[in-house]
């Protein structure tokens, strides 16, 4: 999902999907290699992300991942249940 | 999974090199960074490559996760499984041979019924939306409903709106000229409605059918040709638009070409060409089915409208016909003779003419199906002792780690290839065969033609039955290979510990297929002896010797009086021929395509139904039928003179039982005309239009005394060959007149093959077939006595060793081939006797099975079995006692 929103902007290549994220998480979150592009390769095969090769910002052949049609479905989809559980959990953790 | 994440996943497995390197860069990129980055940090070169390396520590795997992302997993494991079969097949050659050949034999046959029956039976009419179309039922007070409404019907419907269109159509024989100078030929002509290539949805191969005036009502001589006549007689020139042929004389224009898939709507009928109906009360004098008489019933096929449905149809239908009975001029139907019009589903046509194949190409279906069973049965034994030769292999591969689900999947695989290659084989098999089942088509005045190209329907059917068989008979020895303990095969090696029960298994197929072949053997000597039994005696002198020859002078060009001129000329000119013996001309006769029926009475009592024919003196001995008392027609028994008829014997047992036939008076109805004949002579009864009957009673008039129509020369040779006699006698056809057509050229003998068509096809095809499964059976029972011995290497050795004679060695193998043909000719035999009286019902006038029949199969059987046994029989007598023990 973090993948996914981090792709909405615009594309990216994969150094740039894992910095992104650990500095929307101020670097809460760190998003290992290993476990990246695993990932990204299970989105391209359900189509969620296509991938083109293209220039980095230092002009070095990098792949470049964008949202496709479904993949941004699948984001508002996951975004929206992830929302719900969240709002479920504040409410459990105020309450009790 | 979703459509698109299957092509995704195919896309990788083509492009599996360029993922990795591409996956491999990526990675580099990413590791180069974050050195970067952790450099900018502030950490030293070293210390930042060391940190990096350190996160990317899981690198391998991390590229394995990816491309395990990719994976396909259940194609590769088939692409896996397709090589492994592949590779095993071409270890045992043999195996994979002779199991395709089995298949291909059963597939093919079966295949063959299939296309002959989808062409002749089942396939809808090859014209648009086949399923809209529908023709008519005529129900009448008296008799079996027709196709034909009157045509004064049909154009009320036409104005009625109820159909996106209606059309007539009907065939007739017409005699077709193109020059001047050469004999007129006979063609097949198909009489339709302006409209009717609109109604069926026809796109003509060359023009564009009937001419827009001629469309819309306006007639003019315009023909379109069918494509195999345009080819035939054309020999496919397209510059053939707009030229003059002559029908019955009158001049007509080619306007177009039909397209090759079309044969018209009479189902297996070769017409040759269409042209238009004139318009209500119009005429052409030469060609009498054309005209516009409202009066006329020619058959009628219309198209409902889109989404409109046949009740609904109908309904609309029974208002209009309540009205045109109301208001019709026609006495006829206002006597109404015609009780309702009734919608038939359309989409295939009619089928007047092919449904005297419909019982002997199912019978032959049903006997493609048995070889299908056996060829079956023979590899699914075959695969049952592979099996227990690879038992070793599949324990390895099980304690390796393969599931059972694995293993029964592999085996799958490989019977599915071999069925699918003996499908393929098949068709090969199929595409030769079908033209030779069509050899026994009988082509009469009336030709027939199919259109027997292999289609999707037939590739369908043939890879479907192929799909079927190897899932049947490759789930026995998958199950078979999965059921097995890995521990117990692997720790002996050899085959005896192989379960027993298989092996009982295998001989109850073998059993069963030994049954089965000797089933279709009793049935094809059944047929055999049906034939023979039907093939009509009183033609017995030298039938061969007689020659055909068939001549329509169109009645719409010649009158009745030239038309006897003609005759009786032909006959002069013929009989004064060197090396003819006799000559006649019949009307009809014996067991040609047409026949006629009349009421028959003594002057004052109940008629009853006899057939009738019309001939000329000398008839009965040029034919060979034998005559009995009283005397021949003459020539002086002609127009004007009284009416003479000679009858047979059957007529003389049911009208004068004990009474002098000679002289008495014999009332004939002849449509509405009822006329009194002096019969004048008997002859012994013959089977003379159906063989399938039993001789009913039969009266021949004399031909002299009305006119013939289209009659048939009949011509005894006394010439050793026929091939001569033939262009000469045609030169005499010639030398009279050149303007009506001479057709259906054979002999007798041909006429009398031809009358058993269906049940010629029926014998031969299922003596093919019972050979084919008794070969099958052979290779079986083969298998399993050479599997036998090869299991028993080890006792028979012992039993040598301990002073067994071959001799003894030698029962013991045959003990069991008899043991398993003799359990498998009973049970075939009771098969064969069982299926007989379903069958004998189906098929009229069958024989009944003779014991001599039965007898001969199952010798027949034995021997087969005595051939499959000589070389297991041989292996087991020239085992070394000392080697087989050391085997071990």
């Amino acid at each position: 999902m973090m993948i996914l929103r981090s792709l909405k902007k615009g594309p990216l290549h994969g150094y740039a999907i894992a910095q992104r994220i650990r500095e929307a998480s101020e670097n809460g979150l760190q998003v290992e290699a290993g476990s990246l592009y695993p990932a990204l390769n299970r989105m391209l095969v359900k189509g969620w992300l296509k991938a083109e090769w293209g220039l980095s910002e230092n002009n070095r052949r990098a792949r470049f991942y964008s949202l496709t049609k479904t993949g941004r479905k699948q984001l508002e989809a996951e975004t929206k249940q992830f929302e719900k559980v969240i709002r479920a959990i504040q409410l459990v953790m105020r309450t009790v | 999974m979703p459509f698109r994440e299957w092509t995704n996943r195919l896309r990788h497995l083509i492009g599996r090199r360029r993922f990795d390197l591409d996956l491999e860069d990526e990675m580099r990129l990413h590791f180069e960074m974050r050195t970067r980055a952790l450099e900018e940090s502030g950490l030293s070169q070293a210390e930042a490559a060391t940190q990096a390396q350190r996160e990317f520590r899981r690198d391998a795997s991390t590229r394995e996760q990816s491309r395990e992302a990719w994976r396909f997993t259940w194609l590769e494991d088939f692409v896996a499984d397709v090589r492994h079969s592949l590779r095993s097949f071409r270890r045992t050659p043999a195996f994979a041979l002779t199991a395709v050949l089995s298949l291909a034999l059963g597939i093919g046959a079966t295949s063959t019924i299939y296309t002959a029956v989808d062409a002749v039976l089942w396939k809808p009419l090859p014209v648009e939306k086949p399923e809209q179309l529908v023709n008519f039922s005529v129900v009448r007070q008296q008799g079996a409903p027709a196709d034909g409404p009157p045509a004064a019907f049909v154009s009320q419907l036409q104005k009625a709106g109820i159909f996106a269109g209606v059309s007539e159509a009907d065939d007739d024989g017409l005699s077709f000229s193109y020059s001047d100078s050469s004999r007129a030929e006979r063609i097949m002509g198909e009489v339709v409605s302006p409209n009717y290539f609109g109604v069926l949805g026809i796109k003509p191969f060359l023009g564009q059918g009937f001419s827009a005036d001629v469309r819309s009502g306006k007639w003019a001589p315009e023909a379109v040709l069918s494509y195999s006549f345009w080819k035939r007689r054309f020999g496919g020139d397209p510059k053939v638009l707009g030229r003059t042929i002559y029908l019955n004389t009158y001049p007509f224009e080619i306007v177009g070409v039909s397209s090759p898939s079309i044969l018209g709507i009479q189902r297996g009928l070769d017409d040759q060409l269409c042209i238009p109906i004139l318009p209500p009360g119009r005429e052409i004098q030469q060609i009498g089915l054309i005209s516009g008489d409202p009066q006329q019933e020619l058959g009628a096929v219309a198209r409902l409208k889109a989404g409109s449905i046949l009740a609904q149809a109908q309904g609309a239908l029974d208002a209009q016909f309540e009205e045109f009975l109301r208001t019709t001029t026609d006495q006829r139907f206002r006597d109404s003779r015609v009780q309702s019009v009734r919608l038939v589903p359309g989409a295939w046509g009619f089928d007047d003419y092919v449904v005297a194949f419909r019982t002997p190409l199912i019978v032959l279906m049903i006997l493609a199906g048995i070889v299908l069973i056996a060829a079956c049965f023979n590899v699914a034994n075959m695969l049952l002792a592979r099996g227990a030769a690879r038992a070793g292999e599949f324990a390895l591969r099980a304690s390796l780690g393969a599931g059972p689900l694995r293993l029964a999947r592999q085996l799958l695989t490989e019977s599915i290839l071999l069925s699918l290659a003996g499908g393929a084989l098949g068709l090969v098999f199929a595409n030769w065969t079908a033209g030779a089942l069509f050899g026994f088509l009988p082509q009469t005045n009336i030709r027939l033609a199919f259109d027997l190209h292999a289609d999707w329907r037939a590739l369908t059917f043939t890879f479907s039955i192929a799909l079927f068989t190897g899932i049947l008979f490759g789930l026995l020895p998958a199950f078979q290979a999965t059921s097995g303990s890995t521990a117990s095969v692997l720790k002996s090696d050899t085959p005896a510990s192989t379960p027993r029960r298989h092996a009982r298994f295998r001989k109850i197929l073998v059993m069963a297929q030994v049954a089965f072949s000797l089933a279709l053997l009793i049935a094809a000597g059944v047929f055999v002896e049906t034939v023979s039994k039907l093939r009509p005696s009183g033609y017995a002198v030298n039938p061969s010797r007689v020659l055909l020859f068939t001549m329509k002078p169109q009645q719409e060009i010649y009158s009745d009086q030239r038309r006897l001129q003609i005759s009786s000329e032909l006959l002069q000119r013929v009989s004064e021929m060197p090396g003819v013996a006799s000559v006649a001309l019949a009307e009809n006769g014996p067991l040609g395509a047409r026949s006629n029926d009349y009421a028959v009475a003594r002057p004052g009592r109940e008629p009853i139904d006899a057939s009738g024919d019309a001939v000329t003196p000398g008839f009965f001995d040029t034919v060979g039928i034998r005559r009995v008392s009283g005397r021949d027609f003459h020539v002086q028994d002609k127009l004007g003179a009284p009416l003479v008829a000679i009858v047979n014997e059957s007529l003389v047992r049911l009208l004068y039982p004990h009474e002098e036939p000679l002289g008495q008076t014999l009332n004939i109805q002849m449509g509405k005309q009822n006329q009194s004949y002096r019969i004048i002579g008997v002859v012994t009864d013959t089977h003379y239009y159906d063989v399938h009957k039993p001789a009913g009673p039969f009266v021949w008039m004399a031909m002299w005394q009305n006119a013939p129509y289209m009659p048939t020369l009949f011509v005894r040779s006394k010439l050793a060959s026929n091939a001569g006699m033939v262009p000469r006698v045609l030169a005499q056809f010639n030398a009279v007149n050149k303007g009506f057509p001479v057709f259906d050229i054979k002999t007798m003998a041909d006429r009398v093959e031809d009358s058993l068509a269906g049940e010629r096809m029926v014998a031969n095809l299922s003596g093919v077939f019972g050979i084919v499964a008794l070969m099958l059976a052979a290779v079986g029972l083969y298998g399993i006595l050479a599997y036998s011995v090869s299991r028993r290497t080890r006792e028979i050795g012992i039993r040598m060793a301990l002073g067994a004679r071959p001799r003894s060695v030698l029962w013991m193998v045959a003990r069991e081939a008899f043991a398993l043909v003799g359990s498998g000719s009973v049970a075939g035999l009771l098969i064969a006797l069982a299926a007989f009286r379903p069958i004998s019902h189906y098929l009229q006038a069958t024989a009944p099975v003779q014991p001599t029949v039965a007898v001969a199969c199952v010798l027949g059987m034995l021997l087969t079995a005595l051939c499959a046994l000589t070389v297991p029989a041989i292996r087991a007598c020239r085992i070394d006692p000392l080697r087989a023990l050391r085997h071990e």
